[in-house]
């Protein structure tokens, strides 16, 4: 149709185009604040045009489409970096107890209690035949081996704590999933009329973003609007509304019900500081103090067997004897030393059992007592380093001649270093992730007087409109009156 | 947006201000060992040294008091030779009468004990001349072929003390090195019963074994006095080294009060400003104009 009834329905559509401009922009300003919401425009288009005598007009304007503002580059990377983030996070908050373990800061470390079991051996050199040196040396070594006991326990806590938050993780990625699978549904069935669920997306990507936390992930879009999720080993965790989650057996990880463990596939985001924390570091740091206390036993013993006590017997032995293989600890496998050692019985309340001699056990005899204070200093003992990696498949060991006190030390400085390294990467990370959250903010987030001024726009245009209908309505009414 | 970035800016310097006032509230730079590893090594590897020096001063000091003791004994035991052989050679001449001879033997008995009693002499609850045997009463009278002498109980080992990584030192050098090797005891006894029996010639005769034990204490007494001053000088070695280390440990571990309650005040500053922009910036709203 033309003529005036054409204007009016230009300015009926005017107003109705304008009102759902309206909604959209108050849409934004209410989710000024929702977590992970992308604000949306409506897309006016101007409407097909008629034509009349050789004239085109167009007849008003509509809205195509309400679209988001996304950008999924952006979108994607952020999903990456929180992998890193929270993998460097998790690590920190757990390396943080592994450093209270080895703080060499204060007197109570275990270097300081090697020192103090060094000078109690001096002072029983330096008057063999008194008792009361004696009696001191044993309470020192009783707190050299309560402090291995209670280290090599702290570790092994931390590992197990590793597996309870492994459990409850594993319960937020399967919640995760099956949340995606849902939404996925959702979107499928509410974008099949051609429209965009823009609402819906948000959401999908909100909860994506979160599993990205707990666990490295990859999405990719299916033309029908579902993702498809993977690990970024290749587990397929959603497809469409399906899901597949795990289940965690003591030190396994199963997937999708199937009884295998696949522990070593899953990689980034928290998952990855549990597991790696599990498998590499705490077992690495429990061999070494295993082999520093193995080391104490193995040499302190060999030497004091062969010595004499105030009563001349020899054969004692000062911490309790390894076990026979394959029982651990033994002769050839340090493992489980630190929790092992202890006085033995040979000497445990019995200070005058203490071989400080070394040819009678006489009262000035000293000479079993000095071989024993030089291994101190002695830096031709032989000590195995252990590396693991790969999550405990690769477990190597190096023998390096060192003294003690030497082997302690770099162990101290390397977790130092580790932890240094892991608050740096976080900084670091966390940063990055930063950025991209504003560079993400600066495209979809909602920037309150944008809206504003927008909003005013939209109510002129609606005001407008409203006069064009009264003009039109008066033209009309001046044809009425012609008869 | 830009209130998460203003958020996050803060956040950051809040953190800095609490590192800072752990610092400064405990007084060492060196909290934990992501702090500074290497900085952390040092300082173990530095205490290790202080605690083995400190072993080693221990040592010194009980090796001081064996030797002094020691120095004593033996000037002691060497005096009593000296006056040995003051009777020795006056009563050698062959114008004294038996019963001079007589009272000059029952005085040369009581040096023989005198010697002895020195000889057992004791630190704390240790005989330093027993060897090993540091319980058991080095010396005691007998009587070997009719002469009185002294019976020697201990063994032939030395005590040493440790003073220094590989450095130990005989502080307890045996008794029977010391004193029986030398043969006082024998030659005080033979003087005795040559007294007695008024045998001049026997007397003159011990004269020359009396001189020379106390020679060889002359020995035994020099080497406790060099002892000693080795003793003495590493000690002072060690007195350095200690107040070189300490202040090297400070050095590494001690916070510098001054440049940390500076840096408080700057971070302070900074992060009083941050929030006076914040809270400016967030009463911008176009609300305000509308």
């Amino acid at each position: 149709m033309s003529g005036i009834t054409a204007v009016l329905n230009t300015a009926r559509n005017a107003l109705l185009a304008q009102q759902v401009a309206m909604e959209v922009s108050s849409q934004n300003i209410a989710n000024v604040n929702t977590l992970g919401y992308s604000r949306q425009r409506a897309l006016l288009e101007s409407r097909a045009t008629q034509t009349a005598a050789r004239i085109k007009v167009g007849y008003g304007v509509g809205v195509d489409s309400v679209y988001q503002y996304v950008d999924e580059y952006t979108e994607r990377a952020i999903q990456t970096k929180t992998s890193a983030f929270e993998d460097y996070d998790a690590r920190a908050s757990v390396l943080s107890h592994l450093e209270a373990i080895f703080n060499e800061t204060t007197d109570q470390g275990l270097s300081s209690v090697m020192n103090q079991f060094w000078t109690a051996w001096q002072d029983v050199a330096n008057n063999p035949g008194s008792l009361p040196e004696r009696t001191a040396l044993i309470e020192k070594a009783q707190i050299l081996v309560k402090q291995f006991n209670s280290m090599s326990s702290d570790l092994n806590q931390i590992r197990q704590s590793m597996n309870t938050n492994i459990q409850s993780t594993i319960a937020e990625i399967n919640t995760a999933i099956e949340g995606l699978a849902e939404l996925n549904e959702k979107i499928v069935y509410a974008e099949s009329d051609g429209t965009t669920a823009n609402d819906l997306r948000d959401q999908r990507r909100v909860v994506l973003k979160d599993l990205s936390s707990l666990v490295g992930v990859t999405a990719l879009e299916d033309p029908n609007g579902s993702i498809k999720v993977l690990t970024t080993d290749g587990l397929l965790l959603v497809d469409g509304n399906e899901s597949w989650g795990f289940e965690q057996d003591h030190d396994e990880i199963y997937y999708n019900h199937v009884q295998a463990d696949v522990s070593r596939r899953i990689h980034g985001g928290k998952m990855e500081a549990w597991l790696d924390l599990r498998d590499e570091t705490v077992p690495q740091y429990l061999a070494n103090l295993d082999e520093l206390a193995g080391t104490f036993i193995a040499e302190v013993n060999a030497l004091h067997t062969t010595g004499y006590d105030l009563s001349g017997g020899t054969g004692n032995t000062f911490f309790e004897d390894f076990l026979a293989a394959p029982l651990t600890p033994h002769p050839g496998d340090y493992s489980q030393a630190a929790a092992y050692i202890r006085l033995s019985d040979d000497i445990l309340n019995h200070p005058e059992a203490i071989a400080a001699g070394g040819t009678t056990g006489d009262p000035g005899d000293s000479e079993m007592a000095l071989q024993i204070l030089a291994l101190q200093t002695d830096d031709t003992v032989q000590i195995r380093k252990w590396v693991i990696e790969d999550r405990g498949a690769t477990r190597s060991s190096s023998l390096q001649a060192k003294t003690m006190d030497d082997y302690y030390r770099s162990l101290t400085g390397e977790l130092g270093i580790l932890i240094g390294e892991n608050i740096q990467n976080g900084a670091f990370a966390e940063t990055a992730l930063q950025n991209l959250d504003t560079i993400r903010e600066s495209v979809s987030g909602v920037n309150l007087d944008e809206e504003m001024t927008e909003l005013i726009k939209i109510q002129r245009a609606y005001e407008a409109a409203g006069k064009l209908v009264s003009i039109a309505d008066e033209m009309l009414q001046t044809l009425l009156e012609i008869r | 947006m830009m209130s998460q970035v203003m958020e996050d800016r803060i956040q950051r310097l809040s953190e800095h201000l609490m590192n800072l006032n752990e610092k400064i509230a405990s007084g060492k730079v060196l909290n934990r060992p992501s702090g500074n590893p290497t900085a952390l090594v040092d300082s173990m590897t530095i205490k290790t040294s202080l605690s083995q020096i400190e072993q080693y001063q221990e040592g010194i000091q009980t090796g001081v008091s064996w030797l002094n003791l020691r120095e004593s004994a033996l000037t002691n035991i060497e005096e009593v030779v000296a006056r040995a052989i003051e009777i020795g050679t006056q009563m050698g001449s062959d114008n004294q009468s038996a019963d001079t001879r007589a009272s000059a033997a029952t005085e040369v008995g009581q040096l023989l004990e005198e010697a002895i009693a020195q000889a057992n002499v004791e630190l704390g609850d240790n005989y330093i001349f027993a060897g090993y045997r540091l319980k058991t009463t080095p010396f005691t009278a007998t009587v070997v072929g009719g002469i009185e002498t002294a019976e020697y109980h201990g063994d032939t080992n030395d005590f040493q003390l440790q003073i220094g990584k590989d450095d130990a030192v005989v502080v307890g050098r045996n008794g029977q090195t010391t004193l029986m090797d030398s043969n006082l005891f024998t030659a005080l006894g033979t003087l005795k019963k040559a007294l007695e029996d008024n045998d001049g010639a026997a007397i003159r005769q011990q004269l020359d074994q009396l001189k020379s034990a106390r020679d060889y204490l002359d020995n035994e007494i020099a080497d406790t006095g060099a002892k000693g001053n080795r003793l003495d000088l590493k000690g002072a070695v060690w007195s350095s080294l200690t107040i070189d280390l300490k202040e090297r440990l400070s050095d590494v571990e001690d916070a510098d009060l001054t440049e940390m309650i500076t840096e408080l005040k700057q971070k302070e500053l900074a992060y009083q400003v941050a929030m006076m922009s914040s809270v400016r910036l967030s009463e911008l709203s176009i609300l305000n104009y509308l």
